[in-house]
């Protein structure tokens, strides 16, 4: 009767010791699906917007052209096809960044090094994103002795386009934009600095993931690529990418390029 | 000149395409850019029917929604909410809001018309 006894204590505890692994196990899985919801969400969320509304404004230029064709001058024909074709280049960018992402998500970046000019890298970037934002100021200082390193060209203008973009797409109409580059002994450091909506403690850990959109970022345009697409852009030439912000304050983007 | 539109969207592509369609329909069109410069136009000149997008920077739709229908002066003012976001929940959280119609991103423009002429004879 009492080794009975013990081997039912025993195959209890053994029981229970199961049930608890497979509670815990349950509740993991659980965690897991909620967080792929989540993230299905996210993905769902920015894909509608930077789709769909790109394809409602080509659909009704077209719908337009259709129907009134016979009764427009040749400017408004032109107008309508110009913003044809322009939304049809965001939806390419769009196709694009998503392509750019799984490609980085599964590690195929591979930085191809070259001579690269910083100055002329810089103001033409500069210039080029000034266009785009013409009601923001950037203001360009660089301090470095060598103006040539080895780096990605195409990997420098993505992290530096996504990077400059966000600052002038996160701060309001007028605001500056600082683009600051100094060395250390080993590196080129290239500091992006705003004074805009800044970033939530929450938020920021969780900004370099893909499509992860801030939760001050409502009515923003972006698909949460960005960020994620350039991490992986700078660990592909052995940069790295740091940030510091505050929520109304602004953000800081500190990028560290090895100078070999 | 069948009616007033305010049309509040911060994609201007898409404000412009539609507001010409509206135009060659007959109707006078202002486009703004969000909820809060929207109230600022409604409050100078009161539109026939309103068309906002939801997710807008500043205000978005749904708080332009609320605010419009927490006024007395405004709770028949005709509103149609667009959305690009195809989710049921934000078409519930639009037309619960106030709004008396939701479309989703990219609409067929003829129902969009069809259901403003219905709105402005109501």
């Amino acid at each position: 009767m009492a080794w009975e006894g013990y081997f039912k204590m025993e195959v209890n505890s053994i029981e229970k010791i199961n049930l608890a692994a497979h509670q815990t196990a349950v509740t993991e899985c659980s965690t897991s699906v909620q967080r792929s919801d989540e993230k299905l969400n996210q993905i769902i969320s920015a894909v509608s917007h930077n789709f769909k509304t790109p394809l409602a404004t080509i659909k009704l230029s077209t719908s337009y052209l259709l129907k009134y064709w016979t009764r427009l001058e040749p400017a408004a024909i032109e107008e309508k096809l110009a913003t044809i074709l322009e939304q049809t280049n965001n939806l390419v960018y769009s196709v694009d960044s998503i392509v750019a992402q799984r490609t980085a998500a599964e590690n195929k970046i591979e930085a191809s090094k070259k001579t690269v000019d910083l100055l002329s890298f810089f103001e033409r970037l500069v210039k080029s994103l000034k266009e785009k934002f013409p009601h923001h100021t950037i203001e360009f200082t660089n301090k470095v002795r060598i103006q040539e390193i080895e780096a990605d060209e195409d990997l420098l203008q993505n992290i530096f386009s996504n990077l400059i973009g966000n600052a002038l797409l996160y701060s309001p109409h007028n605001f500056t934009i600082w683009l600051n580059i100094t060395e250390s002994e080993k590196s080129i450091i290239i500091e992006v600095k705003d004074c805009g909506l800044g970033i939530s403690e929450n938020d920021l850990p969780k900004i370099f993931n893909s499509f992860y959109r801030g939760s001050n970022a409502e009515g923003i345009k972006g698909m949460g690529l960005g960020l994620s697409i350039a991490r992986r852009a700078a660990e592909a030439m052995n940069a790295k990418i740091e940030v510091r912000s505050k929520p109304g304050e602004g953000s800081t983007f500190t990028i560290t390029i090895p100078k070999i | 000149m069948k009616g007033n539109i305010l049309l509040i969207d911060d994609s201007t592509a898409l404000a412009e395409s539609l507001a010409s369609i509206l135009r060659m329909e007959d109707y006078q069109v202002i486009i703004v850019s969000n909820g809060a410069r929207a109230l600022a136009q409604i409050e100078k000149n009161i539109p026939d029917l309103v068309i906002t997008d939801m997710l807008m920077p500043e205000m978005n739709g749904i708080e332009l929604i609320k605010r419009l229908r927490a006024q007395e002066r405004f709770q028949k003012l005709p509103v149609i909410a667009l959305s690009a976001d195809a989710r049921d929940d934000r078409s519930k959280e639009g037309l619960s809001a106030g709004a008396n119609l939701f479309f989703t991103k990219p609409f067929d423009e003829n129902e969009l018309i069809e259901a403003i002429e219905k709105l402005l004879i109501q």
